[in-house]
């Protein structure tokens, strides 16, 4: 623990931070939370632990994902660049990558147009006819919004070329914070039952949580702890509720790698026989026990900064040549917090 | 978007197409300097070590040549650590023994080549130093033989080998100009990096050429039949070895020789101190002998008692002092190589040959070392004197061709403290200060050249280098070359038996050279249509008191040296 009189440490030798129910306390309550991690473990029945054999996938694999970069700020409206899309692929070969690149002016109307259509797109694909748009979002969560729509329309076109025994993987939970959301992701795996495709979303990160702590790595910690060998899977419904358009699971897919990631399942296949198949996906070794598939997409998806400086750069230099004064741009685009953040 | 089609990254019209060869085409440009170019290089299409690549640069339409002199790794990947940390995914899998892949490896890793910009070729077909950057990212591809036509001049007309590009020989020979000869040569090598077979090249397109003078002293015995190996080949098998090869020896060889034999009355007081160290008094008293009895002193102290020189000079010289000298000089006498005929002697016949652009072999290989650098000390002197005073008469000078002497294991002759001690100058020593003057010239070989002077050393222009494991060795060459070679340190440490850089002013970057090997050199010689004549007669003939003086050679005082290695 370092001490408050460490002269190495500012912040808690500044006295300002050391009144009484100041900092130290605060800190220590933190610690307090904390501990009881190690704990955990003891809520969980390691007997829900199931051996998870990988077994070859010969169909088709579509892996699902979305970015988005925010380009430009103008206050009133934002200028965003999106991509989501699918790679498709057989056993180890990539057969296709779909990843077109979009950018938007968004501003209050066009960004209800955007939406809209969108929506709109989406719900007569999966026959939802009877559900209204959501209420466009704000501004600011625009361009998440229209990313995980990208993402739905994306995954609803591909379950349309897919076939008995392939699988579609998404990036992410089968959950959506609004009812609309839920109810797409409710009727994509229910066309994904009658196709007999198996439906999978695995989630990088999960807050899934157990008196308030992780519980994706507890069941890390507690497999290691009771030398449970080789990759497994855990169903997450013996331990808590999770709404979910499928059955939620814990997995660990690869012997000797003990990352674990929450795994949606849902569609045509048994969860099991889907989180087997996917398993034969985890051997990259640069992204150990995570289906390589879904690693892909992402990194086709990706939009970097790079590629926003690009964008950014081509935008400028057409805006100019079409006639804005270069002060034009700059003051468009000013803003307050840069002055700030140089004197920090 | 097919992923064959690679990253997304459109053709801007430099890419080089199948019709290149994609095998050729490396990669492209991503830094640095106007001196140290770097290229991403393509997973499939990694670049080695010493590899010559051609930049072709769009906008100015000019190609660039930069030599690779070093390898790294790099990756598509973010954090410093991203190598450590998928090594440490590896173990882990293995540990388990879990199969892993490694997917997209081609987009995802490469090497970068760290390269010299040797220059760009003007249009008139010069390469010219480079002033500025070719254009970022342009494309870069292995050079191939038609590129590097313009080094046909700088190659010269004595060819020793081809041109390599990393480990591939090119289609291209690669050698010397006749009159980089007078210039000096370095050969330099550790042990078993193919010295003699570079030799014997040289020597064989001598041979072939006629244009130069080459006089090689050889104290191994690996020139005139390849030492006897039944593998190897030697000069005797060169198809003009008849015409233009003329052999001299001490020790019996399957064919025609001369034996070597010198008249005390060409031996020099300076060639004694090539050989030993004196003291003051005793360099004195040598030099009192000379003038008082010219060419005569050395017959003179042989045949005289010391007491007897004592009282000639007055007793300016101490007896004791006398002793010495007289000792030394029965030594040398003891092997039958010296004798008070001044008509044997095979210097006149050797200085004949190479007037007329022979090769003159000399096989000392069965003398002791003493003897070996008399020879060769004498031969070297009387050839460099001759030339200095034919330089005096211009239209003879002008009619005589570059010779150079060879010389092994030169430190000790060049060298302060080597073999033969001291740091007097040496007849070679003066010949690599002065031999250029006189269309003299001097090839120095030797496996540490950190042992010859610098200031000697900066007289060689041309330096053949092949693998030196010493870091001394190579800094020193370094330093004495006349091109920058600072930055080809790790490829001459990566050099093979047979690969060679070869630095010369005379070309306009240090040459990669695959040496011939001589075995194969001769065949393709045969299959040229060189026409082969029976090596049945070798050499012109020494006078014919030199002939019948090898009768009176005495073998059994020889003992044959040891080989210093194979190439």
């Amino acid at each position: 623990m370092v001490s408050p009189l460490d002269p190495q440490n500012q912040i808690l030798s500044d006295p300002d931070n050391l009144k009484e129910g100041g900092l130290e306390t605060q800190l220590d309550q933190i610690v307090g939370q904390l501990i009881p991690f190690t704990q955990l473990e003891e809520e969980l029945d390691p007997d829900h632990f199931q051996p998870l054999e990988s077994e070859p996938h010969t169909q088709r694999l579509v892996a699902v994902d979305g970015s988005h970069r925010l380009l430009l700020d103008g206050r009133s409206f934002l200028i965003v660049a999106l991509r989501s899309g699918t790679v498709t692929y057989q056993g180890d070969s990539c057969l296709e990558n779909h990843t077109p690149l979009q950018v938007h002016f968004l501003e209050r109307s066009e960004l209800a147009r955007i939406f809209d259509e969108g929506w709109q797109t989406l719900t007569h694909s999966l026959d939802l006819g009877g559900w209204e748009a959501p209420t466009v979002p704000d501004l600011q969560a625009a361009p998440d919004r229209l990313r995980e729509l990208g993402e739905w329309l994306a995954a609803t076109r591909a379950l349309e070329g897919l076939e008995a025994g392939d699988l579609l993987v998404m990036d992410g939970a089968l959950r959506s914070p609004t009812r609309q959301g839920q109810a797409v992701l409710e009727a994509l795996a229910q066309r994904s039952k009658e196709r007999g495709v198996g439906l999978v979303a695995v989630a990088k990160r999960s807050a899934l949580s157990l008196g308030g702590l992780p519980l994706i790595p507890a069941l890390e910690r507690l497999a290691q702890n009771d030398q449970v060998p080789g990759a497994w899977a855990f169903p997450l419904e013996k331990v808590v509720q999770v709404r979910s358009a499928g059955q939620v699971w814990a997995a660990s897919f690869t012997p000797g790698i003990p990352t674990a990631f929450r795994v949606d399942v849902a569609g045509g296949l048994e969860p099991q026989e889907a989180l087997a198949r996917l398993g034969a996906y985890c051997t990259d070794i640069l992204y150990p026990g995570y289906p390589h598939p879904l690693a892909r997409v992402h990194n086709q998806v990706f939009l970097s900064s790079q590629d926003g400086h690009d964008l950014i750069q081509t935008l400028q230099s057409r805006t100019l040549h079409a006639g804005l004064p270069p002060g034009a741009w700059q003051m468009l685009f000013a803003d307050f917090h840069s002055v700030l953040d140089r004197s920090v | 978007m097919n992923p064959s089609q690679g990253n997304g990254t459109e053709n801007d019209g430099t890419r080089n197409g199948p019709e290149n060869g994609w095998e050729n085409d490396v990669g492209r440009l991503v830094g640095h300097s106007v001196t140290t170019l770097q290229i991403r290089t393509r997973y499939e299409a990694p670049a080695h070590l010493g590899e010559i690549m051609v930049v072709a640069d769009t906008t100015k339409q000019v190609p660039y040549f930069l030599r690779v002199f070093d390898l790294t790794y790099g990756a598509e990947a973010a954090g410093d650590d991203w190598f450590e940390r998928t090594a440490g995914s590896m173990l882990a899998l293995d540990g388990a023994d879990q199969p892993y892949q490694f997917h997209d490896k081609e987009r995802r890793l490469f090497n970068v080549a760290h390269c010299a910009v040797l220059g760009y070729l003007d249009p008139g077909g010069h390469l010219r130093k480079a002033k500025t950057l070719p254009d970022h990212f342009s494309p870069a591809r292995r050079a191939a033989p038609e590129d590097l036509t313009f080094l046909t001049e700088a190659a010269g007309k004595i060819p020793v080998g081809r041109l390599r590009s990393g480990e591939q020989p090119l289609e291209l020979p690669v050698g010397l100009r006749d009159e980089a000869f007078p210039y000096h040569l370095g050969v330099f090598a550790t042990t078993g990096m193919g010295k003699s077979n570079l030799m014997k090249v040289l020597a064989g397109s001598v041979l072939s050429t006629g244009s130069a003078g080459l006089l090689i002293f050889d104290p191994h015995g690996e020139y005139y039949d390849g030492g006897g190996h039944p593998d190897l080949r030697g000069l005797i098998h060169h198809p003009r070895a008849e015409e233009r090869l003329v052999v001299y020896s001490a020790r019996e060889l399957s064919g025609p020789f001369n034996r070597i034999r010198l008249s005390a009355k060409e031996i020099e007081v300076g060639d004694l101190l090539n050989l030993y160290n004196f003291t003051g008094p005793q360099v004195e008293f040598l030099r009192a002998a000379r003038a008082r009895w010219k060419q005569d002193w050395f017959n003179h102290l042989m045949q005289s008692e010391a007491t007897e020189l004592v009282n000639q000079f007055n007793g300016q010289f101490f007896e004791g002092t006398i002793g010495v000298i007289q000792r030394r000089l029965n030594y040398l006498s003891q092997f039958g190589l010296i004798t008070q005929d001044p008509k044997i002697s095979i210097t006149a016949n050797i200085l004949a040959a190479l007037k007329e652009a022979r090769v003159v072999l000399v096989d000392t290989s069965n003398m002791y070392e003493t003897e070996e650098l008399l020879v060769s000390t004498v031969l070297a002197r009387a050839l460099f004197t001759a030339h200095k005073e034919a330089y005096g008469e211009p239209a003879a000078f002008a009619k005589l061709p570059p010779v150079l002497i060879t010389m092994e294991e030169a430190q000790r002759v060049l060298g302060s403290g080597g073999a033969i001690g001291g740091s007097r100058p040496t007849i070679f020593s003066q010949i690599a200060r002065e031999g250029r003057k006189f269309n003299c010239g001097l090839a120095a070989i030797s496996q540490q050249p950190k042992l010859i002077p610098s200031e000697v050393l900066s007289q060689f222009n041309t330096f053949f280098v092949l693998g030196l494991a010493d870091k001394r060795d190579r800094e020193t060459l370094r330093d004495a070359s006349k091109q920058d070679i600072s930055q080809l340190d790790k490829e001459v440490q990566t050099l093979m038996p047979g690969e060679a850089l070869i630095t010369s002013p005379f070309t306009p970057f240090a040459l990669p050279v695959q040496i011939y090997l001589y075995e194969e050199y001769l065949e393709d010689l045969a299959s040229s249509g060189t026409a082969a004549k029976s090596p049945s007669l070798v050499g012109a003939p020494a006078s014919k008191e030199a002939n019948a003086g090898q009768e009176e050679a005495k073998d059994e005082a020889r003992q044959p040296r040891l080989d210093e290695g194979f190439y």
